[in-house]
């Protein structure tokens, strides 16, 4: 159905945000995030990711997954090395709707190249595309390769 | 276009769940969950609750704020009427699409002056709760509560929320 995350992305979108979290392992959290399942189909998954106010995560990759960032709201850089990352506190503001400025707006993360979040004092939610390539999805806060975000991510990394 | 909270829910889905959390007073956190705003507009909302394992809230009510509860996935259980939590263990199973079998299930409406409590087993869980707040602007029921709390961080972001919104 999908060749790769971003068509899984814009499939995702245009359906309308299916809410269909599964049954086996949708619910993950670390010492400032937690994460559900929205969806998940064959080697494809979104994941919902609610963070706490003035987190951040170290660098990091999640080897073999391409994920695809979508702002939903709260106050988040996305950062990925060797690429521009813009400033997000210029965006810090609502549009007529009364949604974010950046919601919508998307950041791919190709397998392999190291990324990092900083959070501020709003928190923030997102969505994260992963395509799984060579194993079933379960979570990326499982399948990550760096510095841990805490003590309580640490633990479910050595599980 | 919604004069309760169920013609709100059945509004949201029918229009195909539209996403648009806001800008203000999105994200409240709790020492046993994160809830996450999908869609706000005049006094109603709906948030999302992601909640950690091996958790219960104690009993409490939010005044003034009638709403409904679906099930989205996970080992939840609600309290009856009387207190004593239901028993849902039979229903934690999947469906052949690999949903929990308990996805889209309703939990009945609550005007606001019912008592209830929430017990979480060992996968987690996650639900959405549809909310009509009558007399306020609406912000999260996390921070609407009253009742005993969950904990110290469920104190710091009801504090939060007062300096923020008075």
């Amino acid at each position: 159905m999908w060749q790769t995350v971003e068509e899984f992305r814009d499939w995702y979108c245009k359906k309308g945000f299916p809410l269909r979290p599964p049954f086996e392992n949708p619910v993950f959290y670390t010492d400032n995030a937690m994460s559900l399942c929205l969806f998940r189909e064959g080697q494809f998954q979104v994941e919902l990711y609610i963070t706490e106010p003035h987190s951040t995560s170290p660098k990091h990759t999640h080897p073999g997954v391409d994920s695809a960032f979508v702002y939903l709201t709260g106050n988040i850089q996305f950062n990925l090395e060797g690429r521009d990352n813009p400033d997000a506190s210029q965006w810090q503001y609502a549009k007529d709707n009364g949604a974010h400025a950046l919601f919508g707006k998307t950041v791919s993360s190709p397998d392999g190249i190291p990324h990092w979040l900083l959070i501020g004092k709003e928190g923030g939610a997102f969505l994260s595309f992963e395509h799984w390539k060579d194993k079933f999805p379960i979570s990326v806060t499982t399948n990550w390769e760096g510095e841990p975000v805490g003590e309580v991510h640490a633990e479910i990394l050595n599980k | 276009m919604y004069n309760n909270v169920e013609q709100f829910k059945d509004w949201w889905l029918k229009a195909g769940r539209p996403l648009r959390p806001p800008f203000k007073n999105p994200i409240h956190t709790t020492d046993i969950a994160y809830a996450l705003c999908l869609y706000r507009e005049g006094q109603y909302q709906v948030e999302l609750y992601v909640c950690k394992p091996n958790t219960q809230s104690p009993m409490h009510k939010h005044p003034g704020v009638e709403s409904v509860s679906m099930y989205l996935t996970g080992n939840l259980e609600f309290t009856k009427d009387n207190g004593e939590f239901v028993d849902l263990s039979q229903y934690q199973k999947p469906k052949e699409n690999g949903a929990h079998m308990l996805l889209g299930k309703g939990i009945e409406v609550n005007d606001g002056n019912k008592e209830h409590a929430l017990r979480i087993g060992n996968t987690g869980g996650a639900f959405l709760i549809f909310e009509h707040w009558k007399d306020k602007d609406p912000v999260s029921v996390t921070t609407h509560w009253e009742g005993e709390l969950v904990g110290s961080q469920h104190a710091k972001t009801i504090e939060a929320s007062h300096v923020a919104n008075g």
